[in-house]
C-alpha cells in the first residue's frame, strides 16, 4: 500500500522583491528603530488625541443607543469601534472593558443565544464611566475591566462550559 | 537619518473605520511615507493594488463586503493577484483565536493587534524589511512560513522537501511505503 506524501515547496525569501532592496533596507530599519521616528510618530497621534476621544464618546453614546434597543450586533459593532480606537488614544481601560463586552456578545452571536442584559449594562456603564472620566491615570479603570472580565468569563462558562475564545 | 529613507515607499492602509483609517494615514505620513493609498473594503484595496503596487499592506480584519481575511487569500492566491508576495499586515481588535488562526491560514505576514501603538507598528514594519518571510506553497496553503521558530520536540510529520535536504534519497522520492 502506498500512501502518497504531500508535495510542500518553500520558496526562500531571496526569491521574490524585498520591501525594501539591499543596503537601503538597513538605513530603513535603523530610521524606523530610532527615537526621531518614535517621536514624530507619537506626535502624529497626540495630534489627533483629542479629536478622536472625542470620536470615542460619539461611539460609546452610539452604543448606549444600541443597547436601549436591544440591538446586539449594533452594540457588538460599537464595542468594537471603542476597543479599537479607545486604547491609541489613552482611554485603556473604555477599550479593554469594551474588548471584553466584545468576547462575551461574539461568543454568544456565534452559538446563536442572545445576552444577559444585565451583564451588557454592566459593561456600557463601566465603557461610559471610563471613557468620560479618562481615568487611566488611577488603577479604578483596569480593576473593573479585569472584575467584568471574570464576569464574562464565568457567564460563558456557566452557559456553555468554556472559556470565553 | 531623516524621514527620506521613507520617501518612495507606497503603503496601503484597508481599514472601514474612517478615523481609524485617518490616524494611521497620519502616523504613516509622520514617518515620511508620502505615498500612503486608503481604501475601506477588500474589494477595493484588492484593485488599489493592481493600480498603485504598495510595498506593504496595513489591513483591518472586519471589514464588509470583502473582510481582510477573504482580501489575504485574494491576494495569496488569487489567479489575477497583482503581487501574491506583498506583506500584509494585520491590524486588528479581533484577538479570539479562531479568527486570528483563520488570518494565518489565509496567509497574512504579520499581526498587530488594536489598541496600536507607535512602537509595535514602528516594529511590525521593520520586521518586514529587516526579516522578510520565506513562503510555502502546498496544496491549501500559499503564504508567509508559518513556522517562526524551530520546535526541537516537534513530533509531526515532516513534508517539506527543505526537511530532506540532508536526506536526498528520501527528498527525490516523494512516494513513501
Amino acid at each position: 500500500m502506498f500512501q502518497r506524501r504531500r508535495k510542500v515547496e518553500l520558496i526562500d525569501a531571496k526569491s521574490y522583491p524585498p520591501v525594501v532592496r539591499g543596503a537601503d533596507a538597513a538605513h530603513f530599519v535603523s530610521a524606523l528603530k530610532s527615537e526621531d521616528a518614535s517621536r514624530r510618530a507619537n506626535r502624529a497621534v497626540l495630534a489627533r488625541t483629542g479629536q478622536l476621544r472625542d470620536v470615542v464618546l460619539e461611539y460609546v453614546a452610539e452604543l448606549e443607543e444600541a443597547v436601549r434597543a436591544g440591538d446586539d450586533a449594533a452594540a457588538f459593532g460599537e464595542a468594537h469601534d471603542i476597543r479599537g480606537l479607545a486604547g491609541t488614544v489613552g482611554l485603556v481601560a473604555a477599550g479593554h472593558i469594551a474588548n471584553g463586552l466584545c468576547l462575551y456578545l461574539d461568543t454568544l452571536a456565534t452559538r446563536g443565544q442572545g445576552s444577559d442584559r444585565t451583564v451588557v449594562l454592566l459593561h456600557v456603564e463601566a465603557i461610559a464611566r471610563a471613557a468620560h472620566a479618562e481615568d487611566d491615570a488611577t488603577r479604578l479603570g483596569g480593576k473593573v475591566a479585569v472584575e467584568l472580565a471574570m464576569l464574562v468569563a464565568r457567564k460563558l462558562s456557566d452557559k456553555f462550559n468554556i472559556a470565553a475564545e | 537619518m531623516s524621514a527620506a529613507a521613507f520617501d518612495y515607499l507606497k503603503a496601503l492602509v484597508v481599514e472601514d473605520n474612517t478615523h481609524m483609517r485617518a490616524l494611521l494615514r497620519s502616523l504613516l505620513h509622520a514617518l515620511g511615507m508620502k505615498q500612503v493609498y486608503e481604501c475601506a473594503d477588500g474589494a477595493t484595496a484588492y484593485n488599489e493594488l493592481r493600480e498603485r503596487k504598495p510595498d506593504f499592506v496595513l489591513t483591518d480584519l472586519s471589514m464588509a463586503p470583502v473582510d481582510g481575511i477573504e482580501f489575504t487569500r485574494m491576494v495569496r492566491t488569487g489567479q489575477d493577484s497583482p503581487n501574491p508576495y506583498v506583506p500584509i499586515i494585520m491590524i486588528t481588535g479581533h484577538t479570539e483565536r479562531p479568527r486570528v488562526m483563520a488570518a494565518r491560514d489565509a496567509g497574512v505576514t504579520e499581526f498587530l493587534a488594536k489598541p496600536i501603538t507607535v512602537q509595535n507598528l514602528l516594529l511590525r514594519i521593520a520586521e518586514i524589511v529587516d526579516r522578510p518571510r520565506a513562503f510555502v506553497r502546498c496544496e491549501n496553503y500559499f503564504g508567509p512560513d508559518r513556522r517562526r521558530r524551530r520546535d526541537e520536540n516537534y513530533t509531526g510529520p515532516w513534508r517539506r522537501q527543505d526537511d530532506f535536504k540532508d536526506d536526498l534519497a528520501i527528498a527525490d522520492d516523494l512516494e513513501v511505503r
